[in-house]
């Protein structure tokens, strides 16, 4: 009962660091990122096998993490477990430059809706194809293109995000 | 991929940083056994509850009233492991699971964490509970309660506070909505005896019902603070 199923501990390895990434662009909390990313795993757990031979497990368990965390935001908004110490803390020099990205990051990123979002580090991080964006988001190709430009759109109108892009230009 | 694609995908890379801790199969595995283990006792609680309610049921069909003078229902009481407090279970709460390691104090743990001991009510409500040393009293700990939901969890500022008594000690009820304006309430019960402070917490993940404030404030009435 309850073995590994083949391949399992493989992906795991491989795709954990990758998977924990989009989740906190997704959460911006990293024990939420990793609550996330373990839920989808327990998810996709039992259908390993018929994942493995049917389906990309990539694709599958992304589906299921974006799923997972949109039923978070509808609902499980007590689970969360607050983090011990603030995301950013204060810092010098090149640390400090570096917290400043992330807070103004972050502060775009949750101007967005919950699709915009997921489409956007999908999209734009992960770097998949709008096709495989559907795939995980279960919609059509031309939504997937609207919510991204949506929120692009969106971005550009943030004055703070849009000095940073400035900035990287020069 | 536009410029502004490639800038937007620089920073969302910087800003993603490097995650703190691995996730391993192993802990998948044991997340899976875990919440096999909740389902069985679930089933086996159904099981268990169906068992008792038909021969209740048939004893009553053929009984044409109680005899009078039967014994007295037995209670459930939960013991907490790790907090000094006992609870007897009304009727319609059931004990889920209890906390695996005492709370450091810190945040405001949700109901999913291994600090504390959560249960199960009526129509989708939950409580669950934990403790911790203070220094405080209980206004200054209820105000430190609120803070840190607040900090936590998006929870608006308390919708209602209300003084009440938990086990015959002075406590505070609050009620917020968590996310603000969601209209999802969550109810914070605070307590402070023999400089430990006692926080139980009620939500509905399902969705806030009339009913859960009753619920909670009937499995508030059933706690017993050790000493």
């Amino acid at each position: 009962m309850d073995a590994q199923p083949e391949g399992f501990a493989q992906f795991v390895e491989g795709r954990q660091r990758a998977l924990q990434r989009t989740a906190w662009l997704l959460t911006g909390d990293w024990a939420l990122a990793e609550d996330l990313v373990q839920t989808a795993l327990v998810r996709s757990w039992p259908r390993w096998e018929r994942i493995r031979r049917r389906d990309d497990p990539e694709i599958y368990v992304r589906r299921a993490m974006v799923n997972s965390w949109a039923s978070w935001r509808r609902r499980r908004w007590w689970g969360e477990q607050a983090s011990e110490t603030l995301p950013d803390s204060p810092a010098a020099g090149d640390l400090a430059a570096e917290a400043t990205v992330r807070v103004t990051v972050q502060s775009a990123l949750r101007s967005l809706t919950a699709r915009q979002r997921a489409v956007l580090v999908l999209r734009v991080f992960d770097d998949l194809p709008e096709a495989q964006v559907a795939q995980v988001l279960n919609c059509a190709v031309g939504t997937v293109k609207a919510t991204l430009a949506h929120a692009m759109a969106r971005l550009r109108e943030d004055p703070r995000l849009a000095g940073l892009m400035d900035r990287e230009t020069q | 991929m536009n410029g502004m694609d490639r800038q937007l995908r620089d920073l969302l890379e910087v800003t993603a940083g490097e995650p703190p801790h691995r996730v391993s199969a192993e802990a998948v595995r044991r997340r899976v056994i875990r919440r096999r283990v909740v389902e069985l006792t679930a089933a086996a609680v159904a099981v268990a509850a169906i068992a008792a309610i038909i021969p209740v049921g048939i004893g009553a069909l053929g009984r044409a009233h109680r005899p009078p003078g039967g014994g007295p229902a037995t209670a459930r009481t939960f013991t907490s492991r790790h907090y000094a407090y006992t609870e007897v279970l009304p009727t319609t709460w059931r004990s889920l699971t209890q906390a695996t390691r005492q709370w450091n104090g810190k945040g405001a743990p949700g109901y999913e964490t291994h600090v504390v001991d959560l249960f199960q009510g009526p129509r989708g409500v939950q409580a669950w509970a934990d403790a911790v040393p203070t220094n405080k009293n209980l206004a200054a700990y209820a105000s430190a309660t609120i803070r840190a939901s607040r900090a936590g969890h998006p929870c608006s500022r308390p919708q209602t506070s209300q003084a009440i008594t938990i086990g015959g000690a002075p406590a505070r009820l609050l009620g917020m909505q968590c996310p603000s304006g969601s209209g999802f309430l969550v109810e914070i019960a605070v307590t402070v005896r023999h400089g430990t402070a006692f926080v139980f917490a009620s939500q509905n993940p399902t969705g806030t019902k009339p009913t859960d404030r009753a619920a909670f404030r009937k499995f508030l009435a059933g706690i017993r603070l050790r000493q």
